[in-house]
């Protein structure tokens, strides 16, 4: 379809805020998805791509073509808005074939595009109704085939199932990532949900304050964040910073509170490093042992198949995950509230600042 | 593929919308194409108090002239009165439609603005009109006469008479001012009509001239009692409908209109001045004038001579109940119930010409002035 | 500057130029030839019969919008509130008084509430007097009243639409929290209709301060409005006092269009709620059922009173003393004395101004709802600019102005056009404005995402979506169109008289079937458009103000 490429993207606001300079490229066929906080700018860079707003600076391009001063409906694309916006005076069959009457189609072509588009999401039945008659999910899914009627080489979607109950929501993001790898059209998805972002996307780019953090599949951002706003984003781990008292070999000590770890990286003594400890990889356990470090339980959380606990540190917030039920259940029942605890080996991602 | 809707392209409505917009429009502008013809203004109700109806007469008394000079009369009945024909013309001058006009009286001709739109002309016709009335119309000829009519106050008999009253006999301003009068009578807003305009000049010539008083005095007097309508209409419909309310400021021939409609003798009586033995009324002349760059000058000035035709001349008796400015014609019968011009003396003698038209509009706002609560 | 950008512009700008040449333009054109040659601006002004015209103009417009006010704030809230069969025709009602020609509404208050009229009728009855005891339809009361009838359905409509706007989550979540309902009426309910109740009354007393034929016709000569006095002036050729007097009026009303202006730009956010609480007649207690009746009681005689005269006045000669159908046959007779041709000048000046009227008015709303810093504001009081003018001014000006130098003096109906268009332009711009600041920019962006062009865009989704405001803004325009009379007067010739101008010369010569019939057939019309209006747009009509 078409390689998206954004360089140096850029949009000012009146109030002098900005979103932006963004670089991001999007690969041909991928469904790319941009995950921040609310106000981080997804929606805006969205638009930018889109062309609906004016003033841009940077470059945009498809397939290396700069398409800045393209008019939106020149650009080839499908949009899904957050608030679904189909016509209301038209049925869901003036919907689907409202891209193709406008760029003129023959009326054959267009009706085997619409039927073809509504057996594909499972809404042939839906075709004569008004808008007003069909339910949330039906509407998302018309507003899908629409958006997809024109075989455009690029598809948005802003947020399209912020509205939808769990379960509908889940199902859906299977159908769009299913219909999205069938035709395999560049995607471009918002989300704030981290969740629907690692169910739907080949990549994430995670944004904050209108600036791109870091962009990776989904696995890569969970096990390597690149920095603690994207580690405490994802709730990927326990982010711990502190300085440097020790180097020795391939091991440097640092101190957080008073609270010494051994850290196996390079580093300059007096220096602040910050690194973080997924939960899965705390270890934790009632049996006293050496030289382990102990730390208060504030509380179990029961999970589905594991629970989370979170401890206390001196003050330093832990979170912890255990599968060991009788572990648990020993806590919970003797009262006991002290626990030793370790990092498994190699689990300590080191953050850059 | 045919159960599903197709998109109606509103162009195709818009453009159907438009072409049916265009020939609605090209048929309308079609019918009433303006064809060149001779033009005259005059007021709405021009004709259109006898029994066939403007129409009619205005068709059979103009038919002879419009054969001898092989031309469409157009008599264009205005729904204004005279004040607003002249702010139409005022407003038409560099580019008069209208050829001549009819019903410009001896008080408006007074005014610059009168004057500005009109051309003087003196008819050949003339001979036949008493000399009187053109020194009381317009000695400059601006305006021809065409007719005349005395403005008095008029009473129904069915509620008051000279019995009752015996003052409606040789009735004073003073009377009026008696609070049974004053608040049963019924006049115009002088500024929106001419009969009331008349009636207040009448009342500033006696006051100024026979009484040397201040003629504010008076109307300081009836202020709260008398009803002052906007016209003649609205006048003529209150003192019909109110029999509390008898006594109208209106014209002379009204007991002969009564007589000729509703039966002699009429329920309707005409009240004069009555100051230093003798009775007394305003005379409300009108005129026909030319237009000033009109664009058929010659035809004009014929048609102003016609107008002083016996065709013509005959008709305004009964179709407009005044009397017609020809006092040679005979008159019908009911007209004997009329105030008579000759048994009345004029009030419009007191003033003379340039002591209106310099007062008018200072008289005006006194008026209104004590009018103000 | 690409082509784009200049047909954007000149798109933007087309009304305003319009305006300009056929309002701005000639209303200049009469003021600035005249201003100096008379009396100066200031004496004029200064002077005391003007100083106690305006006063009395302005205390007469500030009373008649209190009294419109108070009785219509009730009736507005049982429209919105009570639930009862056949409200979309009391609401059609409503519009009765937009094409009721001022001379209309005369007689009828004459015939209602004037000597010998109806109710002095029944109070001579009762007192067994033979002479009248009763008269409302003259001097100051009189004025009053007919404004407030004309005025009511106004602030009826208006607030009406804004209480239906009104969650009725936000006054339910007010009660559980323990407000009385008195409480929820002064911190919830009046705050919200406040900008409407306000908007409302900054019309009624425009229209108030703008009043003449009834001025004329009720004021007994003492009492006069400046309009009325602009139309002396005019009349006795005093064009530098009638400059001056227009000058003024435009200041006072555009200061005034310009509060409207604020005032309703603030409700504009919120739409129409999809619920709406409404209860029926027979839940209300007994008290507020009889409080009910006596308000409806009120409305009966005051509004439906006047136009019930004047329904009756259309089938009853009362010279003769006969019913007769003669005025509606007449209203179809060709030639002669026939209004035939009234009637087809009145529905086709009617008509085209309506078309002008909603394009100008697309084009209007599209200005209101620009981004450049100054059109929308600039757009908002040129559209009521129409509104402040004296008639007679705008007549005498489009005449001077226009029609002399292109020869349209010969046969002035596209002048007639012209004059009902701007008369009609305020209610179409407004109603349309108000229905596109209710499409979600969204499905506008989404249309653009879709690959439609500006012009496909404009006709397969905003002109559908703008439907139903079109609608009203053009009925409204049509009625204001329609029952115009007094510029239409000055600038026509007997040839382009319509319905209202021949009801005022019926009742010149007495033709009161004629007249009634006329008039009738205006409000029959106007009504029937109404009802079509009020289906199609889902009962969203009031809003259109």
């Amino acid at each position: 379809m078409v390689e998206v490429e954004l360089r140096g993207l850029l949009r000012e606001f009146d109030d002098g805020t900005t979103v932006g300079p963004i670089d991001l490229l999007v690969r041909d066929g991928e469904l790319l998805t941009l995950l921040g906080p609310s106000g981080s700018g997804k929606t805006t860079t969205l638009r930018m791509v889109a062309g609906f707003i004016e003033n841009v600076h940077g470059g945009l391009l498809f397939d290396g073509k700069d398409m800045i001063t393209v008019a939106p409906r020149e650009r080839n694309i499908g949009m899904v808005f957050q608030s679904i916006a189909l016509f209301p005076n038209m049925t869901v069959f003036g919907n689907i074939s409202f891209g193709p009457d406008m760029a003129g189609w023959s009326r054959e072509d267009t009706v085997n595009r619409v039927k073809e588009l509504a057996e594909l999401l499972d809404i042939q039945h839906l075709l004569l109704r008004k808008t007003s008659e069909i339910s949330g999910g039906e509407a998302q899914r018309v507003a899908l085939a629409r958006a997809l009627a024109t075989n455009p080489n690029l598809l948005l979607l802003d947020e399209p199932l912020s509205a939808l109950d769990l379960q509908l929501r889940e199902r859906l993001q299977k159908e769009i990532r299913r219909i999205q790898r069938k035709l395999s059209v560049t995607t471009i998805y918002v989300t704030h949900s981290q969740d629907e972002a690692f169910a739907i996307s080949d990549r994430v780019a995670i944004l904050n304050d209108g600036l791109v953090e870091q962009v990776g599949t989904p696995e890569e951002l969970y096990d390597f964040p690149a920095n603690d706003f994207v580690a405490t984003f994802l709730g990927s781990g326990n982010i711990f910073s502190g300085r440097i008292v020790e180097v020795s070999g391939e091991h440097v000590t640092v101190s957080v509170n008073d609270n010494l770890f051994l850290i196996p990286t390079s580093g300059n003594m007096g220096s602040k490093l910050t690194f973080s400890v997924k939960p899965e990889d705390v270890v934790i356990s009632d049996s006293y042992s050496e030289g382990e470090i102990v730390a208060n339980v504030v509380s179990i959380i029961p999970q589905v198949g594991s629970f989370k606990v979170i401890l206390d540190l001196n003050g330093i917030p832990i979170i912890a995950l255990t599968y060991d039920e009788d572990l648990v259940k020993r806590l919970r029942s003797n009262g006991n509230k002290l626990v030793t605890f370790s990092f498994r080996k190699d689990s300590t991602i080191i953050l850059s600042d | 593929m045919t159960q599903y809707p197709v998109r109606r392209d509103p162009r195709k409505m818009i453009a159907v919308a438009s072409v049916s917009i265009i020939i609605i429009i090209a048929v309308y502008a079609a019918v009433t194409w303006w064809r060149p013809r001779f033009v005259v203004y005059t007021y709405g109700s021009f004709f259109d108090y006898g029994d066939e109806g403007a129409e009619t007469v205005l068709g059979r008394v103009f038919a002879p002239f419009e054969r001898q000079y092989g031309v469409d009369v157009d008599i264009v009945l205005l729904d204004v009165d005279a004040n607003g024909i002249i702010s139409k013309l005022v407003a038409e001058k560099s580019r008069p439609l209208a050829d001549v006009v009819i019903g410009i009286d001896n008080i408006l001709i007074l005014q610059d603005a009168a004057k500005s739109v009109l051309e003087p002309y003196t008819s050949p016709m003339l001979s036949l009109v008493n000399e009187t009335f053109v020194d009381l119309l317009d000695p400059e000829h601006y305006l021809t006469p065409f007719d005349f009519g005395l403005i008095t106050l008029i009473y129904s008999t069915s509620s008051i008479n000279t019995t009752t009253h015996p003052q409606l006999g040789n009735l004073t301003f003073a009377d009026l001012a008696d609070a049974e009068f004053a608040s049963s009578l019924v006049t115009e807003n002088p500024s929106y009509s001419s009969p009331g305009l008349s009636f207040l000049l009448s009342q500033i010539a006696v006051y100024e001239k026979l009484l040397h008083q201040d003629w504010t005095t008076w109307w300081d007097d009836v202020r709260d009692q008398i009803n002052v309508q906007e016209g003649w209409d609205q006048a003529w419909e209150v003192w019909s409908g109110d029999p509390s309310r008898n006594l109208l400021v209106s014209y002379g021939t009204d007991p002969a209109y009564s007589a000729y409609y509703y039966g002699s003798p009429p329920d309707t009586a005409a009240a004069p001045f009555f100051y230093d033995n003798q009775h007394w009324a305003w005379m409300q002349v009108e005129g026909v004038g030319l237009v000033k760059n009109g664009p058929n000058p010659e035809l004009g000035k014929a048609f102003i001579d016609y107008c002083l035709n016996a065709t013509v001349q005959s008709e305004i008796a009964l179709n407009q109940w005044v009397y017609p400015i020809r006092t040679d014609l005979s008159l019908p019968s009911v007209y004997q119930y009329a105030v008579n011009p000759n048994e009345v003396s004029l009030l419009n003698l007191l003033l003379n010409r340039t002591e209106i038209s310099t007062n008018l509009n200072n008289w005006l706002d006194s008026w209104t002035a004590t009018r103000i609560p | 500057m690409n082509a784009r950008t200049i047909l954007n512009y000149a798109i933007l700008s087309f009304p305003f130029l319009l305006l300009i040449v056929f309002l701005v333009f000639p209303v200049f054109f009469v003021n600035a030839l005249y201003l100096f040659t008379g009396p100066s601006f200031f004496e004029t002004i200064m002077s005391p019969s003007i100083r106690f015209i305006l006063q009395f103009t302005i205390g007469q417009a500030i009373l008649s919008t209190l009294m419109a006010v108070l009785i219509g704030l009730p009736g507005a809230f049982l429209i919105a509130r009570l639930r009862f069969r056949g409200k979309s025709l009391v609401r059609a009602m409503m519009i009765v008084p937009f094409v009721l020609p001022p001379i209309v509404v005369v007689v009828g208050f004459l015939e209602m509430f004037g000597s010998y009229g109806v109710i002095d009728s029944i109070l001579m009855w009762i007192q067994g007097s033979s002479t009248s005891v009763f008269n409302l339809a003259t001097g100051i009361p009189g004025i009053i009243l007919a404004h407030t009838f004309y005025n009511i359905p106004l602030v009826i409509l208006m607030v009406s639409a804004s209480l239906e706007r009104l969650n009725p989550e936000i006054e339910e979540s007010a009660e559980i929290l323990g407000a009385s309902s008195r409480q929820r009426l002064r911190y919830i309910t009046l705050p919200h209709v406040m900008p409407s109740l306000l908007a409302s009354a900054v019309l009624t007393f425009m229209f108030c301060f703008m009043s003449f034929p009834i001025v004329l016709a009720f004021g007994q000569g003492r009492f006069i409005t400046i309009e009325a006095q602009i139309w002396n002036a005019f009349r006795l050729f005093d064009y530098g006092e009638a400059s001056s007097l227009t000058l003024m009026q435009i200041v006072i009303t555009l200061s005034l269009a310009f509060t409207y202006v604020r005032l309703t730009k603030r409700e504009n956010e919120t739409g129409k709620t999809a619920s709406m609480k409404t209860t029926s007649f027979n839940r209300y207690p007994l008290r507020e059922r009889v409080a009910i009746a006596a308000y409806l009681s009120l409305i009966v005689v005051l509004v439906l009173g006047p136009i019930a005269t004047i329904a009756r006045a259309s089938v009853y000669d009362p010279v003769a003393k006969v019913y007769t159908l003669e005025g509606f046959t007449n209203l179809f007779r060709l030639g002669g004395q026939g209004a035939f041709r009234y009637l087809v000048n009145s529905l086709f000046y009617a008509g085209l101004a309506t078309v002008f009227a909603v394009i100008l008015g697309i084009l209007l709303a599209l200005d209101m709802r620009s981004h450049h810093r100054f059109v929308p504001t600039f757009a908002s009081s040129m559209i009521l600019l129409p509104l402040g003018i004296s008639s007679i001014t705008v007549a005498y000006g489009l005449v001077l102005a226009i029609a002399v130098p292109t020869g349209l003096i010969t046969n002035p109906w596209p002048i007639i056009i012209i004059a009902q268009t701007i008369i009609g332009l305020p209610f179409s711009a407004r109603a349309i404005e108000l229905a596109m600041s209710k499409i979600d920019p969204a499905l506008l962006e989404q249309a653009d995402s879709l690959g439609a062009s500006r012009i496909q865009r404009f006709l397969f989704v905003e002109l559908p979506l703008l439907a139903p405001g079109i609608l009203v803004g053009a009925v409204f325009a049509f009625a204001m169109a329609i029952g115009e009379m007094s510029a239409t007067l000055f600038i026509a010739l007997p040839q382009n008289y319509t319905l209202a101008v021949a009801i005022y010369e019926y009742l010149g010569v007495r033709a009161y079937v004629e007249a009634g019939a006329s008039a009738f057939f205006l409000v029959i019309v106007c009504v029937i458009a109404f009802l079509t209006i009020e289906r199609i747009s889902e009962g969203s009509t009031g809003g259109a103000l």
